[in-house]
């Protein structure tokens, strides 16, 4: 199968760069201080250097079949059957995904700005938005990303700069908390927490083969990683040095508060906070769009339909229908947490396993052709 | 073709309802509350509209709001003069309730329109809360609200608080953009460090150190003036710095911008004076450890102009004596504050903050409240303060 080369490797990068940046932006800071105390920036860089590692093997697995989407050499590696099971998978994983953020984005909704808003609406607006953009094909896809990505940084960067006024260094101590004071399963699962957040990179598997030179794939792939990722790393330093590792345990949206601690000084605009939501609002599209086009297309791939645009709108009732079921905003977190965690072994895993399994394959086909030449010069 | 008709479908169907008109409140129809006081309820009859088993620290509280009248509030200086005197832009309502909350509800029944705290600037509390019950009960309200700010101001009042939101200043026409112009500007000139809301949560929840918030009196009415800072131990006040232990604190805490005037005696006259302003300040503070017992080193350097001096002795060939004498007073200034702080046992230094940043090994031992407070009420502390005087103004002598 032949596709259309449309995709830029910068196109590659800001997108990656833009569907990691997600709702998770507000909560991970109290998720992971809770766990790991001033160890928890550490963490954040932990995990993207794990997202790191994960984009890799799906680059190396993009460029041996550079004519292949991350669903269809899976096919020829594992079979069809077993392929369409783990696609499956993928498929519900990223489905849950979409609605555990759109649910969170309408509780942040709800709960800040318009309150008298029914949350299904708000849900509503934004899974309107995705499953229409959705239906756009891969070039356009990545243009929309690419499109939005000064508009997902620049805001944050503008909080973080803001609040480094109020910043405490001591806040920040002890700098090297992982390595001595947090129990080491705590490390862990924080780092696992915040990688979770990452796992929108798995886009580049549906990418890579639409690119005009997959070979500048590696690059585009870690650059984008490492975009969010510093993005992360910035807002868990800077929220951390401003409210310390106690009171971060109180606030539901440490990143939220950050940007109302923050103040334009000698400014007309008080408040900063109604602003920030207002683009983070992007972000979250952004996100959401990436996880749902992920689903949809894996669907599309295990039912072999010959356009994903079809099931586009059937994905809708499913994410809204998901979005409802958590209780209540503890029960949001909790979910989201576990399912996060549990994404982890396909997002990561299945790649890794597809990639050791080209792996044995390969070199069973380059033991098989050696003798041959052995053969032929003796 | 299906699909532009099914999409024409779904769009007649869902946009008229995202079309976000819930949240649609017209200025006028917000009852905008600029500045809340928080009073105990004294033998009177306290409201209790949220139900019998609303319950918290305090037997209940009086809350007294200041709501804006829209159209009143001069906008900006163009608008300044319209309406005549007499019409208040403000408007004080107070209910009380058993709780925070409760007395909110008890205010929202009053007022027509729907309270809006989005503009919430200052929230005052009456020191006998403070003191007694503590303001733990008080602060969850704020921190749950949306509204709030963050950067609004939490004040300990002397006295009533209510008097504070009657109180009419004749500077300025909304009174609470009075009194956070007050604050705000003594901030800027160095009389304050910048303790606003969101400090004082992120302090108050740190293990080791202890809140500090402003500190205000409303005298005959009319006049709000700041008292100083009122020290806070486990969500109780405990204390209050004058502004001079204030310009102490400052100076120990690295607060760059001074701005007290102190005077010492000249020196070889003890008669007379000069009043040093501060200017510049820089300060480090250093933990020492020595297997035994942690001991406190501050560093402090100020840079002073000279302001006013009395007598004749001409100030030129004074100035090492009196910068001399400056960084001793100073000096001793400091560890004054910290005896009567440690005779609190309110570590507002963030001492405890600094251990178990830089040693975390020993903090592990401490690790929480109850014991830094026991350990800070008997830690040695040493200051050492350089004051160097700068300029003496456009006199030469």
């Amino acid at each position: 199968m032949n596709k259309p080369k449309s995709v830029t490797s910068l196109q590659l990068t800001f997108s990656i760069g833009t569907s990691i940046i997600g709702v998770g932006i507000l909560a991970f800071p109290r998720i992971t201080i809770s766990l790991a105390d001033t160890g928890a920036p550490m963490t954040a860089v932990f995990a993207v250097l794990c997202a790191m590692l994960g984009g890799l093997v799906l680059v190396h697995l993009g460029l041996a079949y550079q004519d292949e989407t991350l669903f269809e050499y899976a096919d020829h590696l594992v079979g069809r059957i077993l392929g369409g099971v783990f696609l499956f998978a993928i498929g519900v994983y990223f489905l849950e995904l979409s609605a555990l953020a759109t649910r969170e984005f309408g509780e942040v909704v709800v709960t800040s700005v318009l309150q008298r808003t029914p949350i299904p609406v708000t849900v509503l607006v934004i899974v309107l938005l995705v499953v229409v953009a959705s239906r756009n094909d891969v070039a356009k896809f990545t243009r929309i990303l690419t499109f939005y990505m000064p508009i997902v940084y620049f805001p944050a960067l503008v909080i973080v700069a803001l609040s480094l006024k109020n910043a405490k260094v001591a806040n920040l101590m002890p700098l090297l908390a992982t390595f001595h004071d947090v129990p080491f399963q705590n490390t862990v699962l924080s780092t696992g927490i915040v990688t979770a957040l990452f796992q929108n990179f798995m886009i580049a598997g549906i990418v890579i083969p639409f690119m005009y030179q997959p070979q500048r794939a590696k690059k585009s792939v870690l650059v984008g990683i490492g975009l969010g990722g510093a993005l992360y790393v910035l807002l868990i330093y800077s929220a951390l040095s401003v409210f310390g590792t106690e009171e971060m345990k109180n606030l539901l949206w440490p990143t939220l508060e950050l940007a109302k601690t923050a103040a334009m000084p000698t400014f007309f605009l008080e408040r900063l906070d109604p602003i920030f939501l207002a683009v983070w609002v992007t972000a979250v599209f952004c996100a959401i769009y990436a996880a749902y086009y992920l689903s949809i297309q894996a669907f599309s791939h295990v039912l072999r339909f010959q356009d994903h645009r079809a099931l586009c709108f059937m994905g809708m009732p499913l994410v809204f229908t998901l979005a409802r079921l958590p209780s209540n905003i503890v029960d949001l977190y909790t979910v989201t947490k576990m399912w996060g965690l549990i994404g982890l072994t396909l997002t990561f895993g299945y790649p890794l396993l597809l990639f050791l399994i080209h792996l044995v394959k390969s070199r069973h086909v380059a033991a098989k052709k050696r003798p041959r030449r052995v053969g032929t010069t003796s | 073709m299906k699909a532009v008709w099914w999409l024409a479908l779904t769009m007649t169907f869902t946009f008229p309802l995202l079309t976000g008109c819930w949240d649609r409140l017209e200025i006028e129809d917000r009852g905008t509350i600029l500045g809340l006081a928080v009073d105990p309820v004294l033998g009177e009859h306290i409201s209790n509209l949220s139900g019998p088993a609303a319950k918290s620290d305090a037997r209940g509280y009086k809350l007294t709001a200041q709501v804006a009248i829209p159209g009143r509030i001069p906008l900006g200086p163009g608008e300044g003069g319209t309406g005549s005197p007499s019409e208040k832009p403000v408007w004080v309502v107070s209910a009380t309730g058993k709780t925070i909350q409760d007395a909110m509800n008890g205010l929202q029944q009053q007022l027509a329109d729907k309270v809006f705290l989005g503009h919430l600037r200052v929230i005052l509390v009456n020191q006998q809360l403070a003191n007694t019950v503590g303001i733990v009960d008080i602060q969850d309200f704020l921190r749950r609200n949306a509204e709030i700010r963050r950067l609004a101001w939490l004040v300990v009042s002397k006295g009533a608080a209510d008097k504070a939101m009657e109180a009419a200043p004749k500077l300025e026409r909304v009174p609470t953009l009075y009194l956070v112009g007050t604050l705000d500007h003594a901030v800027q000139m160095g009389k304050m460090p910048n303790l606003f809301l969101g400090n004082y949560w992120s302090v108050y929840s740190a293990k080791g150190q202890e809140p500090l918030l402003p500190y205000v009196s409303v005298r005959d009415g009319d006049v709000i003036r700041i008292e100083g800072l009122a020290a806070f131990r486990g969500g109780h006040m405990v204390g209050a710095l004058d502004p001079l232990e204030t310009a102490s604190y400052m100076e120990m805490t690295d607060q760059r911008r001074a701005g007290y005037g102190i005077a010492y005696p000249m020196p070889g006259d003890p008669e007379h004076s000069v009043i040093l302003r501060g200017t510049n300040r820089r300060s480090r503070t250093r933990v020492h450890h020595d297997g035994q017992r942690l001991s406190v080193d501050v560093y402090s350097r100020i840079e002073v102009n000279i302001e006013e001096k009395t007598g004749t002795r001409p100030v030129d060939t004074a100035i090492p004596q009196i910068a001399d004498e400056a960084s001793q007073a100073a000096a001793q200034g400091q560890l004054e504050l910290v005896k009567k702080t440690q005779g609190w046992k309110a570590d507002i230094f963030g001492i405890g903050e600094y251990v178990r940043g830089r040693d975390p090994e020993l903090w592990k031992t401490i690790s929480t409240r109850e014991k830094w407070e026991e350990i800070y009420a008997t830690l040695p502390f040493r200051t050492h303060v350089k004051v160097y005087i700068r300029r003496s103004g456009m006199s030469a002598r």
